[in-house]
């Protein structure tokens, strides 16, 4: 069920608010109903992998007890966690492997074909966390019901953020939460507006011409090519922020605040400064989940260990995205980046201006997302040869159909998405100030 | 010296800032040179240091020194 569908706004998010909202009356816990409402809200995508889910949950729970109740316990922890890696390899990198290893090898070995579950990238690494987080008695007293609602709450489920359960479970737990709140009421439903704007107005608009532009490469020109780069990075951003907006709106309306995932990241600096900006959970979690407890593990780090140790973990975070070569090298170039950007900055002693910093930050981004974007080596290194190729500046393309797609609207919407990705105001910051009023 | 004086010389050694510009209320956002990175050289010090393990979430959480004194002190 997406969220900027017909069946979720007007019919599952009126329901679950209803049934949240009169809880008492219907003699049932409002976790009980939240459960529920995630249950049907993840079988609606395909409820042949309900059960599944509910395995991997039942499982971590039993891992999360242990780990509560036993004092330091590393081996349950390292077994919890390759459980959770395990299971996310099998369904989404398993045949990744296989194609790889017959390319490799010279041989013929079957591909299984599994479909991947739904949200089970993002529940893993919420997962992890939370093992981590138990595992070093930050977490008391841990129910099923609260540990079920913490995973299948279904405005963060599918796609993030990636939540803390401390942070999530305190907010449930409290008793004013369960009681209509008109601001957190009003907000909800703005940001779930401001979402919808991005997704169907902004990132749809844009992804038309992406689209089309990926699957014709040969087409485009100069021009066109470095056009299509943009409308891909914008198509992204808004299509992702506007998600998350819709996620925490609706989370608003059962008031619960997810934390922020945004926060006008094209407006970033430097490299480093992106990543305190785009997905700023998954960050979060790459920083104190992976590199500190590796870091922590290496003596003697220095300087050159911790950024060799960048690389691998953004190299992990390129995987994540999915089974692709591009997004390893997604991973690498942004590992790259951010090793660039340190080494920059102890040994220089100058700043660049502001505008030349958000310049070349942007623009090492968008090429980045090349990678993200093309289903493999040709069709990026085909774009990324457009770019440079000036033999093609002055080439008319005649296309048809791509010149009913770059219409007046096109480029207006185009124009739009530049000026509200570097100069308006973000979700956050309007959030804070209708908080503030 | 006291808790304030130690974690100043910490922070100082290991992201390059100079003691002078560290002041009690000082946090990672007031000094570019302070980043997650250098964070995580200063919570591996800070535990050696003081002998206080610091539990992984913890550590990006403890971003300013009086973040820090406070969790020493508890």
């Amino acid at each position: 069920m997406l969220f900027y569908s017909n069946i979720y706004l007007f019919l599952f998010l009126p329901i679950s608010l209803l049934l949240f909202y009169f809880h008492k009356l219907l003699k049932f816990d409002h976790k009980t109903l939240l459960i529920v409402c995630g249950i049907f809200f993840y079988s609606w995508w395909n409820y042949k992998y309900v059960p599944l889910i509910l395995l991997i949950i039942f499982i971590n729970y039993f891992f999360a007890l242990k780990l509560t109740l036993t004092k330091s316990n590393k081996l349950i922890l390292f077994f919890s966690i390759l459980f959770n890696i395990l299971i996310l390899i099998i369904f989404k990198y398993l045949d990744f492997f296989i194609l790889n290893l017959n390319y490799v090898f010279g041989i013929n070995l079957e591909t299984y074909g599994l479909p991947f579950p739904l949200a089970l990238s993002f529940i893993t690494f919420q997962v992890i966390a939370m093992l981590v987080n138990c595992y070093d008695k930050e977490i008391e007293n841990l129910r099923l019901k609260d540990f079920f609602i913490f995973i299948i709450f279904f405005p963060q489920l599918i796609a993030g953020p990636i939540v803390k359960f401390n942070y999530m479970i305190k907010q449930f737990n409290n008793k004013e939460n369960q009681k209509f709140n008109l601001v957190c009421f009003n907000l909800g439903i703005l940001l779930i507006l401001i979402g919808l704007v991005k997704k169907i107005l902004l990132a749809e608009n844009l992804g038309n011409f992406v689209d089309y532009g990926y699957e014709n490469i040969n087409l485009l020109n100069f021009y066109l090519s470095w056009l299509l780069t943009f409308s891909f990075t914008f198509q992204l951003y808004f299509d992702f922020s506007g998600y998350i907006d819709m996620a925490t709106g609706s989370a608003l309306l059962f008031n619960i605040i997810l934390p922020k995932n945004f926060n006008s990241p094209f407006k970033s600096l430097s490299i480093i400064d992106f990543w305190k900006k785009w997905h700023i959970t998954l960050g979060e979690f790459l920083t104190n989940y992976i590199y500190s407890p590796w870091a922590k593990s290496i003596k003697k780090l220095n300087f050159t260990k911790s950024m060799m140790l960048i690389i691998v973990v953004f190299l992990i975070a390129g995987i994540w995205h999915g089974p692709t070569w591009c997004f390893l090298i997604f991973g690498l170039i942004h590992g790259l980046g951010l090793v660039t950007n340190h080494i920059y900055r102890k040994n220089t002693i100058f700043e660049l201006n502001t505008f030349l910093s958000c310049f070349i930050t942007f623009n090492f981004v968008n090429l980045s997302f090349i990678f993200f974007r093309s289903q493999n080596f040709l069709e990026a290194f085909s774009i990324l040869n457009n770019l440079v190729n000036y033999s093609r500046i002055i080439e008319i393309t005649n296309n048809l159909a791509l010149v009913e797609i770059l219409d007046i609207k096109f480029y207006l919407i185009f124009l739009s998405a530049i000026l509200i990705s570097f100069f308006g105001i973000n979700s956050n910051q309007i959030f804070e100030k209708y908080k503030q009023n | 010296m006291n808790n304030f004086n130690i974690i100043k010389k910490i922070i100082a050694k290991n992201t390059g800032i100079k003691l002078k510009n560290l002041l009690p209320n000082s946090c990672s956002a007031d000094f570019v040179k302070w980043d997650s990175i250098s964070n995580i050289k200063i919570m591996i010090a800070i535990e050696k240091e003081f002998k206080k393990k610091i539990s992984t979430s913890k550590m990006s959480e403890l971003d300013s020194i009086k973040k820090i004194e406070n969790y020493l002190n508890k």
